[in-house]
This record gives structure tokens, sequence and C-alpha cells, in this order.
């Protein structure tokens, strides 16, 4: 049986971050298919497009709508989509906010690649 | 030759009228000599004599010398009372009477007034036996004319003195009444006062408690030294304070000092001082009025000098806490926006800097080269160092949300003793805590004192090089309880105390310069104060009054 592709969305207007979130997931031992924009907007476009079995957004983005209030909207649309919250704004808040959501990890920039990619592979059941 | 009975009584009459009608001393004496020496022959000498304080002063000015110095013929007139009639010259027990060359007898009538002699009245003759009975009583009648005019013209000059006295007490209280400050009314009062009563010193003690002490005091000599403290009922001010009466001595001192006066200065019943005036001559009745009059104007004046100094003061120390405050709501102004800005630029380095490291790990990740996974460690160590110090500048400029709850501040020191365990490691350090009894529970913010008590605590530790001590006082005072964080480290420098809450000051290597000026915010928001006391290598003491009312 061929392995299905997991698609993995990423949301991070920081250039350098998403060009390496995008190569370090490209080179793991997994079979993923990247799409990165930099726009909540741009992502809420490409899930109704596409399905996707992976969010990771960073909180602030430009735009209208926040990291936070992606993963909301997809709540209520539902589309159960997994997702991932990045953050250099960490605060209890947030945390308590993400939580509720249903966000299946937190991570506070900046933070190790070994643990990002580990977090990834467990969510998405791979090896 | 008899002068006939009515030209005497024209004679008298008309006198009477010229002595009455004037007054005008050597005016009279003029008149007086022409009528007697028309009246009685052989007169070689005459004169008036106004007695002043013991003092004879002749109306005639040539006759001072003569008279003034013979203080017994003077008593032995004030003995009788009456006339001296000294018929000849010649006999001995007159030798200490004085009279002029030319003369044979003297007549001496004192000129009374309701029995005070208030003069007296000299003729001398060119011949033994020179005035006869009828010439007594005539000349004692005119000595009575006399009196009246003399007494007359002396209240005239005491009334026109009194009212010179008047005058100068107003120039001086107007000279006075304004808004000085203590020393320069003092100042400006003592030399007033000297010019007034021609003094070689005036001076103001000051009453505190049962001591006078030299307030300050004017002096036209630069010999005068007077005492800096003198006790109430010693020396003449403080009889004068002891009795609250003005006080007034005559006795000649050094520098040429004859006569003191010590006025007692009174506010609503309560003595405040004295003023002391030392001067070459004795005193007079209307100096001693005019010291009395112008110590209640002083003491006005002085009282309006304190009232005005506390007055100054209260504002001065207004205005201070006017500007004080205003620049405390510059700085929170300024802080909170320079806290927003600086907490968007925080999170944008931030941002950029988990991409470097995330980039540097990639590296590590990917690349198999040592040399540049070396590098690619060092870049992701700095860049997490440089994390830690924005997290902490974030921290510090964020605004703080209290969550208050009464609790003991015993434990919550307590606990952060526990916490700061780390900062003992390798060093001998005793620890005392020492809380009284029944220290009440106090408002705060639990987890922010524990960090308060935690960088306090720590610094404490850094502070000792390798043995000492750390004492933790508390204990309460009036409606504060006081905390003590005491040391025996290296200490603060004097030139550095006023900045060590200052954000990044720091004088430790590899410190923010935040950790004790989040301490003062944190303590800000509680409205505690904090203040330090430190010596260089002896220790610092760090104080936290905490309001138990708010």
């Amino acid at each position: 049986m061929k392995k299905k592709v997991k698609r993995i969305l990423i949301v991070e207007d920081e250039k350098t971050l998403a060009l390496t979130l995008y190569e370090v997931l490209f080179t793991a031992s997994g079979d993923f298919e990247i799409i990165v924009c930099d726009k909540a907007e741009d992502a809420l476009q490409k899930i109704s497009e596409k399905e996707f079995d992976l969010l990771i957004t960073d909180l602030r983005l430009p735009g209208q709508i926040d990291g936070l209030e992606l993963i909301r909207r997809l709540k209520e649309e539902e589309k159960r989509i997994p997702s991932i919250l990045m953050t250099a704004y960490g605060t209890e808040e947030v945390r308590e906010e993400a939580k509720k959501l249903g966000v299946k990890a937190y991570f506070e920039k900046p933070f190790s690649l070994v643990e990002f990619i580990k977090k990834i592979k467990e969510i998405l059941d791979v090896k | 030759m008899s002068i006939p009975f009515d030209f005497r009584m024209q004679l008298l009459l008309s006198l009477s009228r010229e002595i009455s009608g004037s007054l005008n001393l050597p005016q009279i004496m003029r008149f007086v000599k022409f009528s007697i020496q028309t009246f009685i022959s052989n007169i070689v000498w005459m004169n008036i004599f106004e007695v002043e304080k013991d003092k004879l002063i002749p109306v005639e000015k040539e006759e001072k010398e003569y008279l003034i110095k013979n203080e017994k013929f003077f008593s032995e007139l004030k003995k009788r009372k009456e006339y001296i009639y000294i018929e000849d010259l010649k006999e001995k027990k007159y030798d200490y009477f004085p009279f002029c060359k030319e003369a044979k007898s003297a007549l001496w009538i004192p000129i009374k007034r309701w029995d005070k002699i208030e003069g007296l009245f000299g003729i001398e003759s060119e011949l033994v036996k020179g005035f006869k009975l009828e010439d007594v009583i005539f000349l004692r009648i005119i000595s009575d004319f006399l009196g009246v005019s003399i007494s007359n013209i002396k209240l005239l000059r005491e009334n026109e003195e009194r009212k010179k006295d008047f005058e100068s007490a107003y120039e001086i209280s107007l000279q006075i009444n304004k808004p000085f400050k203590k020393e320069e009314l003092v100042k400006t009062f003592l030399k007033l006062i000297s010019e007034k009563f021609n003094s070689i010193y005036t001076a103001f003690f000051e009453k505190q408690g049962d001591i006078l002490y030299l307030f300050d005091y004017y002096t036209t000599s630069n010999k005068i030294s007077l005492p800096h403290q003198v006790l109430i009922g010693e020396e003449i001010c403080g009889k004068s304070a002891l009795s609250g009466k003005l006080i007034k001595e005559y006795k000649e001192e050094a520098e040429g000092i004859k006569s003191k006066m010590a006025i007692p200065v009174f506010w609503k019943e309560n003595l405040v001082g004295v003023i002391e005036i030392g001067g070459e001559k004795d005193f007079s009745e209307n100096e001693i009025f005019l010291a009395n009059l112008l110590s209640n104007t002083f003491s006005l004046s002085y009282q309006n000098s304190k009232y005005y100094e506390e007055l100054e003061k209260y504002i001065n120390e207004m205005e201070k806490l006017v500007y004080e405050k205003t620049q405390e709501l510059i700085k929170t102004e300024k802080f909170a926006l320079i806290g927003q800005m600086s907490s968007v630029v925080i999170h944008e380095i931030k941002n950029l800097l988990a991409g470097i490291s995330a980039m540097a790990e990639f590296i590590l990740l990917k690349v198999p080269d040592e040399k540049i996974c070396e590098i690619a460690k060092m870049m992701k160590e700095e860049v997490e160092k440089a994390f830690k110090n924005l997290s902490n500048i974030l921290e510090y400029v964020k605004p703080i949300k209290l969550d208050l709850k009464k609790t003991r501040i015993e434990e919550v020191i307590k606990k952060a003793l526990l916490l700061s365990q780390g900062f003992f490691e390798g060093k001998n350090i005793d620890v005392e805590l020492n809380f009284e009894e029944n220290l009440p529970e106090i408002v705060m913010d639990e987890d922010k004192i524990k960090e308060v008590f935690l960088n306090l605590i720590s610094n404490a530790a850094q502070a000792i090089e390798s043995k000492g001590f750390i004492k933790i006082r508390g204990h309460r005072k009036n409606e504060f309880v006081v905390i003590e964080v005491e040391d025996n480290g290296i200490g603060i420098k004097k030139e550095d105390i006023d900045k060590i809450f200052e954000p990044f000051f720091t004088t430790k290597k590899g410190g923010t310069g935040l950790g004790l000026p989040r301490v003062k915010k944190i303590l800000d928001y509680h409205l505690w104060q904090i203040s330090v006391k430190s010596e260089i290598n002896k220790g610092s003491i760090f104080e936290i009054k905490i309001p138990l009312k708010i």
C-alpha cells in the first residue's frame, strides 16, 4: 500500500523561519507535502482548496487575522485540522486560549528544531 | 536803700507773669537776673541749676565745671531741703562750698515742686551778710515760681521725648513688620535698637527649654564677647527671663559698659526670649518704657517671621512634592510609552532571532562539516543569550498586574529563601531570620513579593565573596511593618547608591541591571517603600517599609 502523503500548511511571515521549517520538514524522514504562506487570509483560501493534515501557524501575522483567530475560524467551520501554534509573544493568556481551541502543540520562539519535528511526527503519527 | 513795698509787689507780679508765660529757661534766667539785680545790690554771681538724676545742670552753661563735681555740697543741700544762707564764706565749716572769688556771702535755695527738688537757685554777694530777711523771702517766692516753671518745662520735655519715642517705636515697628525670615528680622531689629538706644551691644537670646541661647547680637565694639547660652535665673537676661520683667543694672564693666537692661519677649504669655542692651549711660524712664513697647512689637514680628518661615517651608515642601510627583508622572508616562515601544521592538527581534536560531540548528542537523557545526553551535548559543536578555527586559517593561491577597510576609520570605539556595552554593553564609511575633497579615501579590525577596536575598548572597551572614528582620513600627535584609558583603559605592534602582545600571558581571529596578517597580505598585544603607566592604541593609493603612 502506498504511503499517504501528509500535507502540512505553514503560516509564517518571518521568511528565515518559514524557509528553515520548510527545509527541515522537506528533508525529514517522512512523506510531507509542505505549503507555506505568510498570511492567515491566504491560509484560509488554501484550506478551502485542499485538505491539510496539519496547520503550523505563527501567532502574530500580517493582515487582519492572527494565528489564534485562524484556528478559531477553522474550528467554527468544523474543519478539524490539527494545529501547532508558534509565538514570540508567549503569555499565560495565549497559552490558555490555545489550549481551549484544542491546539496540539505550543512552541515559544526560539524552539529546538529536533523537538519540533518530533512533535510533528507524533501528531501525524509517522515514524 | 529800701525798695518800696508796692514796687516789690509789682516786680513779683511781672516776674510771675514772665516765668509762667515762658518755657524757655535761659530767657527766664535773664529776666530773673535782671529783676534781682535791681532789687538786691552787690550781687556778684547768680545761676539756676536744673536737677537731673542727681546731677546739676546749669542754665548758664559756663558754670558747669564749677558745681557739678561738688557732691558733698549737693547732698548737704538735699539733707536740709531748706535754703542755705552762709553769711560769711570765710568760716571754715563751709570750705567745701563752691563760690566765686569776689563772694563774701551766699544764699542757696532749692527749687521745689511738690516736695521734689527740681533745681537750685544760687546767689552770691560781695558783702558779708549780703542778704536781708526780706531778700530771702523775696528770693524764695521767686524760687517757687521757678519750681512751677521748671517742672512744667520738664513735663513738656518728657512729653516731647515720649512723642519721639512713640514715633521711633512706630518707625521701628514699620521697619520690622515685613515678611522677614527670623534671622533677618532679628538682625534688623537689633541694629535699629542699637541705634535708638546708642548701645554698645544689643543681643537677642532665644529661649529653648531652660536655656537662653544667644541668637544674634549687634555691637559697635569689636571686643564684646557674649555667652552663647545662659541658664534661666542666671545673669541679667536669665533673671529677666525668670521674673518675666525688665531688669536694669548699673555697674561699670569692661569695654565702657556701665549699664545693662534685659527685656523679656513674650508671645501669648509664653516667654520666647530676652533682649539685652548694654550701654555707657544709665537708661532713662523713657527708654525703659520704649524698650518694653518695642519688645511687644518685636514679639509680634518674631512670631510672624516664624509663621512666615513655616509657611515658606511648607510651600517649599509642597513645591518639591509637586515637582517630584510631576517628574514621577512624566517618568511613568515615558516609561509606559518606552515599555510599549520596546515590547513591539523586542518581539520583532525575537521573531527574527527565532529564524536565525532555527537556521543554526538546521545547519547543525544537516551539515556534516565539524567546523561549520561549531560555528552554528556558537550562533545558536549567542542567539539564546540574546533571547534571555530580551525576555528580562520585556518582563521589566511590561506593566505589572497585582493579584492581591492577605498573606504572612514571614512565610513569603521563607519561600524566597528556599528558592535562592542556588546562590549559596560554594559559600559559607549564615542566614538569620528574626521576625517579631504577631506580625499582621499583609495584603500583597505573593508571587511578586517572593520575587522581590528572591532578588534581594540572591543579591546579598552574591555580595558575599566566601564567608558571611545574611540577616532578615521584621518588626512593626507604628503604622508600618519594616523588613530589613542585611548582609556583610562587598557593599555599594556611595556614588552608586542612587543609581541601583535605575534600569540597566549594573556592577555585576553579566548582570542585566534589571533586578533591583524590577524590585522597585513591584514595591511601587504595592505602595511599599524601599531604601538602602550601605558601606563599601562592610555590607548593605535594604529596608522595606510596608504601610498597614493605605
